[in-house]
C-alpha cells in the first residue's frame, strides 16, 4: 500500500484554492479514506487534502429554526451535544450506531455524506428531516437538498472542486423523527437496512402530515420512498395503516442480494420495521 | 501456601500490557528482506506459464517459483504430503501460493508481484464436500504420499486415493440396525456448519535464514515448533539438528498456527536470497492460510419412549479444502465424538475428510467436535420435545459416568459431566420442562428462550512432552520447555506447577520460549494438552530437583528425607523451623560454594491409540467434559438474535489457576457465540467474497451477553499434574447448540439446523412454519 501525498491547508480559503488547482481526495476523519487506500475498493486516491485543521467546518449551532452542523462534526460530538439530544434525538441515536467508540471519535458527518455509501447510517435521517447539504468551493457556496444529493451508486451532486461544509436540518414544530438500523452485530456493523421516518402531528391522535421515509441499504443510494410517504400522508397510525404501509414499502423498493444479506430479507425487514414504527407511534 | 489453585497473575502480563513483548513481526535481522506472496486468482487451474524474469531483473528483488524448487522434495503436510511450497502444476484454491518475492521493503516486494506473469488454464471447481464426493467430480489430488515422520494416532485413519475423499474413519459398537429396530422413535436430520476463520489477532509471520554451516534457522509464530522442524528437515533433506526453530510470543492461533504455514516459503526464499527473509501476511491472506472445516452431519438416533438412547448412526463430512493439513485427524476426532457424551448401546460413526477447492482447513479450537456437537445436541432437544421430556432429564438419563466405556472402548476416568450440567441448570435458572417454553416479553415481537447442551472431546493420544528444569545456585529455577505461550496462560500455569513441585515461591521460576536447539521435545501446543502433558513432565522434573535438594539436606541435617520439607525455597526439618537451609546453602553443602546447578528432566508419553481395523482402543489420555447454557431474545420481526446470558461449566480436573481457566472459558464462549450467530466464510464459485474483517463478522464487545459466566468442576485426573486436565477447548463446543436450543425454545420448537443463525434464516424458518 503506497501512501499518497497529503496537504493540510490551515484555512478554508486555502483549501478552496488548492481544490481549484488540482484534483484531491478530501480526507476528514479518514475512516473511509484509509480503507480506500488499500485500492481494493476502487482506485486509490493520488492526492489527499486534509480537512482536519479547518475549524470553519466545526461546531453545532441553532440557527433560527434550523440545526446547523459543521461537516467535521464527529459522531461523538453529536452524541455529546445537548442541542442535538434535545432537538433531534433520532440523529443522536443514529450517531450512536455508527461503528464503535473509536470510529465515533474520529468519523465525521460530512464524511458519511460525501462517501455516499448506500449503507451510510446517517443518510436516511437526513432524508427524513429534509436536511440541506451546504457545499462550498472557490466559486462560493450552494445548498443541495439531501433528496437530490446522492445521485447514483456512490455518486453525489458534488463537483470535483467542492467540499461539504455544513449540514442544515430544519426544525419543524410537532415533528417526530425515528431511526432504526438493522445490522448483523451490535457494533461495527454495516447496515442491512436503515430507516429514517418523520411526520408532523400535533398530538398522537392527529393525522400524519409531511411524512418522510428515508431508507438505506435497499438501493444503489440512500432513497426516499415517496409512494409510501404519499400513502401515509394524512393517515392515523392505526393497524390498518401499518399493514398497508408495510405492503406498499415492500413493493416500492428493489433491494439486492449481496454478501451482507438478501433482497428478500431487506424487503421483509424494511416492511416490518416500518410496521413496528407505526405501531409504536399509535401505541397499540 | 500452595501456589496450585491460586489466581497467580500472568507472568507475561506486564510485557504484553506495556507493548514490550516481542512477536515475530517485531524481529529485525541484519540484511533481512521482506516477502510478499503472489496468490492465485483462480480456485482451480493448471499453471500453464509463470514468468518471474521481469521481477527478478529489479535490483534487490528475489523471487521463487516452481523453477526454484530444485534439489528437494517440494511437498509438505503433516499427514499427507500434498502441499507444494509454491504452485507446481496447478493451483487448488483462490489464494493458493504461486510465487513469492523478497525485497528490501514490503512495498517493493508488493510492486514486484505485478511483474510476474501467470497464465492459467481454468479447471472445474468443487466447493463443497457433497459436490467433491459426487460421481465424476474432478479429483484434486490423484497421487498422495505420506511424510517420513508422521503421528502414531494416524494409523487408525484410512487414506483413499481414487476420489476427493482424503481419509475415512469408522468405529462401531453393537448393531446399529438392530438398535433402530428396537427403538420406539427415530430421528434423522442433517446439520451443517460453514467454513469459519480463527480470527487470531497476530497474523501468521515467519522469518528464516541459513547459517554458513548449512543450518536453517526459523523464527516463527507457530503452535508446534517440533513439527515445523521435522517438516523443514524433510523438505530440505536435513537432519533435525540442522533445523532450529525459535518461537517468540504468539498473538493467538486457536489452531491456525499448527503445522507448516509460512515456514517452508521463507526457508526456500532465504535459501535462494542468501539473506534472512521475513514474511508477515495481511489479514486477507490469513483467511487463505487456515480455516475451520465446514461440515455436514447426518445423524440418526433411535430412542425408547422412556428417553433411553439405543442407537445412533452419524456420518460427518469435513471439508478440508485444497490440502489435507491436519484434516484427517480433525475428522477422526469429530468422528468418534459424534455419539456425544452418552451411553448408547449401538453406535455406528463414520467421518470423511474431503478435498475441495477452498483454503486448507485444519485445527481449530474444538478440533472437529463443535461440528458434531452442534448436530447431536440440537437433536437431543428435538428428541426431548417429541417425547415430552425435560431435555435435562433426557440428558441425565443417558449421560456417561465414571468408568463407563466410550465408543472406542476407553474406560472413562475423571468424568464430572453430571456436575457440569447441574451447575449450568442452576446458573441459568432452568426449571424443568417449563423452561422449554417461550418466555414472553413486554416488547411485542420479542420472545426469549433458554437452552443448554453438553459435550465430550478427546485430546491427541498418544503424544509426548519433555521438560527439563534447572535449579540455579541462587534458588531460581528455569523450566526449559517447547510449549508455546500463545496467550492461553501456559507459562503462568507451568511456572506454578514447577514452583509447587520444588517448593519455591512462584517468582523464582522462569519459563523459556521454545528453541529446538535448547528446549526439549514437545509434540505441540494444541489439543489443550500443555497443562496436562507438559505440566506432568515439568512436575516430574521439579520433583527430581526436590529429591536432590532433600537428599543433600538430609546429609547435612542427619535427618531422614521423609522428615524434611521445602517451603518457600527453604529446606527444613518438619516441625523444627530453626533447622533450615536456603538453596544457596544447599548448593554450598553440595558443591563447596554457591555455584553449579541441579537438573531434572522428564519425558512424559501418554499411551493409547486406536486399532487401524476397528477404530477401537484408547482414544484419549483425558476427556474434556463441559456443559453450557444460554438465554436468548429473538426479534421475530427481524429474525435477530441477542444472547442475553451465556454460562459454561467445565470439568478441569484441578484448576491450577482458576482465573486463567475462567478466562479460557470466556474466550471459548465468545468464539462459539460468533460461530453460532455471525461467522461464515462465503465463496462464490470458489472465490472468497468476505475474506476480511469488513464483511466477516466476528462478535463485537457489544455482542457480549450481559451475563457471561464461567464455572469449573474439579474431578481429579490420576495422571494430570495435581489432578489437572486440559481445558482450553472445553468451553466452546456446547455453546452454539445451547444457543440454538434456546432459539428453538423461544420459537416454540422451530429448529434451525444450519449455522450461523443468521436473521435471514430465522425469518425464513418462521415464514415456513407459518408463524409470520
Ligand atoms: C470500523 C469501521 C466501522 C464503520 N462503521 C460505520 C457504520 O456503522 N455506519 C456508517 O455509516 N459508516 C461506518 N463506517 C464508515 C465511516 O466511518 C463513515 O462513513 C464516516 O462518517 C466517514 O467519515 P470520515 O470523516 O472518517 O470520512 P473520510 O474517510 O475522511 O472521508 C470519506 C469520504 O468522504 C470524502 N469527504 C470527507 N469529508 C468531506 C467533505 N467535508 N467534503 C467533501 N468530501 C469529503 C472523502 O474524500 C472520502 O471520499 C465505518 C468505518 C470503519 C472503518
Amino acid at each position: 500500500m503506497i501512501e499518497p501525498p497529503l496537504v493540510s491547508p490551515p484555512t478554508l480559503a486555502d483549501a478552496y484554492r488548492l481544490l481549484a488547482e488540482s484534483v484531491y481526495r478530501p480526507i476528514a476523519g479518514g475512516t473511509d479514506v484509509l480503507v480506500q487506500l488499500s485500492g481494493q475498493l476502487g482506485p486509490p486516491p493520488d492526492r489527499l487534502l486534509d480537512l482536519w485543521r479547518l475549524d470553519e467546518l466545526r461546531g453545532i449551532e441553532l440557527d433560527g429554526d434550523a440545526l446547523v452542523l459543521g461537516a467535521l462534526t464527529t459522531y461523538s460530538g453529536i452524541r455529546r451535544s445537548a442541542v442535538c439530544r434535545d432537538l433531534l434525538p433520532a440523529l443522536v441515536e443514529a450517531a450512536a450506531t455508527v461503528g464503535a467508540a473509536q470510529i465515533q471519535n474520529r468519523a465525521t458527518l460530512g464524511g458519511n455524506i460525501a462517501n455516499a455509501s448506500p449503507a451510510g447510517d446517517m443518510l436516511p435521517v437526513l432524508l427524513a428531516t429534509d436536511a440541506t447539504i451546504v457545499v462550498g468551493s472557490i466559486r462560493g457556496e450552494r445548498s443541495i437538498p439531501a433528496r437530490s444529493f446522492w445521485t447514483g451508486y456512490r455518486q453525489t451532486a458534488l463537483r470535483p472542486d467542492e467540499i461539504v461544509i455544513r449540514i442544515r436540518i430544519p426544525l419543524v414544530a410537532d415533528r417526530q423523527v425515528r431511526f432504526r438500523k438493522i445490522g448483523t452485530r451490535r457494533a461495527q456493523a454495516i447496515s442491512k437496512v436503515v430507516v429514517g421516518l418523520s411526520w408532523v402531528a400535533p398530538t398522537s391522535g392527529s393525522p400524519w402530515r409531511t411524512v418522510r421515509l428515508g431508507l438505506g441499504s435497499v438501493a444503489e443510494r440512500p432513497i426516499r420512498v415517496t409512494a409510501t410517504e404519499a400513502f401515509l400522508e394524512g393517515r392515523l397510525p392505526t393497524p390498518d395503516t401499518a399493514a398497508e404501509a408495510a405492503q406498499r414499502v415492500a413493493a416500492e423498493i428493489q433491494p439486492i442480494d449481496d454478501v451482507r444479506s438478501t433482497a428478500d430479507y431487506r424487503r421483509a425487514v424494511t416492511a416490518r420495521v416500518l410496521h413496528r414504527l407505526i405501531r409504536e407511534a399509535g401505541s397499540w | 501456601m500452595s501456589v496450585i489453585g491460586a489466581d497467580a497473575p500472568r507472568v507475561d502480563g506486564p510485557a504484553k500490557v506495556t507493548g514490550a513483548a516481542q512477536y515475530t513481526a517485531d524481529i529485525v535481522l541484519p540484511g533481512m528482506l521482506h516477502a510478499k506472496v503472489l496468490r492465485s486468482t483462480m480456485p482451480h487451474a493448471r499453471l500453464v506459464r509463470i514468468d518471474a524474469s521481469a521481477a527478478e531483473r529489479e535490483l534487490g528483488v528475489v523471487t521463487i517459483t516452481r523453477d526454484d524448487l530444485t534439489g528437494m522434495d517440494p511437498y509438505y503436510g503433516p499427514v499427507v504430503k500434498d502441499q507444494p511450497i509454491v504452485g507446481i502444476d496447478r493451483v487448488l484454491f483462490a489464494g493458493d501460493v504461486i510465487a513469492v518475492v523478497a525485497a528490501e521493503a514490503r512495498d517493493i516486494a508488493e510492486e514486484a508481484l505485478d511483474l510476474i506473469e501467470v497464465e492459467y488454464e481454468p479447471l472445474p471447481v468443487v466447493t463443497d464436500s457433497d459436490a467433491a464426493m459426487a460421481e465424476g467430480a474432478p479429483v484434486l489430488h490423484a497421487a498422495r504420499r505420506t511424510p517420513q515422520v508422521t503421528f502414531p494416532d494416524m494409523k487408525s485413519v484410512h487414506f483413499q486415493t481414487d476420489s476427493n475423499v482424503c481419509s475415512v474413519y469408522h468405529v462401531e459398537r453393537g448393531d446399529v440396525e438392530a438398535g433402530f429396530a428396537d427403538a420406539d422413535e427415530l430421528f434423522e436430520d442433517v446439520y451443517s456448519v460453514p467454513t469459519i476463520q480463527h480470527g487470531h489477532i497476530e497474523p501468521h509471520a515467519s522469518i528464516a535464514y541459513w547459517e554458513p554451516s548449512g543450518k536453517l534457522v526459523v523464527h516463527t509464530s507457530t503452535q508446534n515448533p517440533s513439527v515445523i522442524r521435522t517438516q523443514l528437515a524433510d523438505l530440505f533433506g536435513l537432519p533435525e539438528t540442522s533445523v532450529r526453530v525459535i518461537v517468540p510470543y504468539v498473538g493467538g492461533g486457536y489452531g491456525a498456527k499448527t503445522y507448516p504455514k509460512l515456514e517452508p516459503i521463507v526457508a526456500a526464499l532465504s535459501r535462494k536470497a542468501r539473506r534472512p527473509v521475513s514474511l508477515v501476511i495481511s489479514r486477507e491472506e490469513v483467511f487463505m492460510t487456515a480455516v475451520r472445516h465446514a461440515a455436514s452431519v447426518r445423524i440418526k438416533t433411535g430412542v425408547r419412549c422412556d428417553g433411553t438412547l439405543v442407537a445412533r448412526r452419524v456420518v460427518a463430512t469435513y471439508d478440508t479444502g485444497a490440502y489435507a493439513d491436519i484434516g484427517p485427524r480433525t475428522a477422526k476426532n469429530g468422528g468418534y465424538s459424534a455419539g456425544g457424551p452418552y451411553r448408547i448401546e449401538h453406535q455406528d460413526l463414520t467421518s470423511y475428510c474431503v478435498y475441495t477447492n477452498k483454503p486448507p482447513a485444519g485445527a481449530f479450537r474444538g478440533f472437529g467436535v463443535p461440528q458434531v456437537c452442534w448436530a447431536y445436541e440440537s437433536q437431543m432437544d428435538d428428541i426431548a420435545r417429541r417425547l415430552g421430556m425435560d431435555p435435562v432429564e433426557l440428558r441425565k438419563r443417558n449421560l456417561i459416568q465414571e468408568n463407563d466405556l466410550f465408543v472406542t472402548g476407553d474406560r472413562l476416568v475423571s468424568v464430572g459431566l453430571d456436575k457440569c450440567l447441574d451447575q449450568v441448570v442452576e446458573a441459568i435458572g432452568w426449571r424443568g420442562i417449563e423452561s422449554t417454553r417461550p418466555i414472553e416479553t413486554d416488547r411485542p415481537g420479542f420472545v426469549r428462550g433458554l437452552g443448554l447442551a453438553v459435550m465430550i472431546k478427546s485430546t491427541m493420544t498418544p503424544s509426548n512432552s519433555a521438560a527439563s528444569v534447572r535449579l540455579n545456585a541462587d534458588g531460581s529455577a528455569t523450566l526449559l520447555t517447547s510449549s508455546v505461550e500463545i496467550g492461553q496462560g501456559s507459562h503462568t500455569g507451568l511456572a506454578q506447577i514447577v514452583a509447587e513441585a520444588i517448593g519455591l515461591p512462584l517468582d523464582r521460576v522462569s519459563v523459556t520460549f521454545p528453541d529446538t536447539d535448547f528446549t526439549p521435545y514437545d509434540q505441540s501446543t494444541s489439543s489443550s494438552r500443555t497443562i496436562f502433558s507438559m505440566g506432568h513432565a515439568a512436575r516430574q522434573a521439579g520433583i527430581q530437583i526436590r529429591d536432590q535438594l532433600l537428599e543433600i539436606a538430609s546429609g547435612r541435617f542427619e535427618a531422614a528425607v521423609e522428615d524434611l520439607e521445602i517451603v518457600d525455597g527453604s529446606i527444613r526439618v518438619k516441625g523444627v523451623p530453626a533447622q533450615s537451609l536456603t538453596i544457596p546453602q544447599v548448593f554450598t553443602t553440595h558443591f563447596g560454594a554457591a555455584v553449579g546447578s541441579l537438573f531434572g528432566a522428564f519425558d512424559y508419553q501418554t499411551t493409547g491409540g486406536l486399532d487401524p481395523d476397528t477404530g477401537m482402543g484408547k482414544a484419549s489420555a483425558f476427556w474434556f467434559l463441559s456443559a453450557a447454557g444460554a438465554e436468548v431474545e429473538v426479534d421475530t420481526r427481524t429474525g435477530k438474535i441477542r444472547v442475553l446470558r451465556a454460562v459454561t461449566s467445565v470439568d478441569v480436573g484441578k484448576a491450577i489457576n482458576p482465573r486463567q481457566c475462567w478466562l479460557q472459558n470466556e474466550g471459548s464462549m465468545l468464539t462459539a457465540l460468533g460461530s453460532a450467530l455471525f461467522e461464515e466464510m462465503l465463496f462464490d464459485n470458489g472465490q472468497p467474497v468476505n475474506a476480511s474483517f469488513l464483511d466477516y463478522m466476528l462478535p463485537s464487545m457489544e455482542d457480549f451477553p450481559d451475563t457471561f459466566r464461567s464455572m469449573l468442576v474439579e474431578t481429579p485426573h490420576p495422571e494430570g499434574p495435581y489432578g489437572a486436565k486440559g481445558m482450553g477447548e472445553a468451553g466452546l463446543g456446547p455453546v452454539a447448540p445451547a444457543i440454538g436450543n434456546a432459539v428453538a425454545n423461544a420459537l416454540g420448537g422451530v429448529r434451525l439446523r444450519d449455522l450461523p443463525l443468521r436473521p435471514e434464516r430465522v425469518l425464513d424458518a418462521l415464514t415456513k412454519e407459518g408463524l409470520q
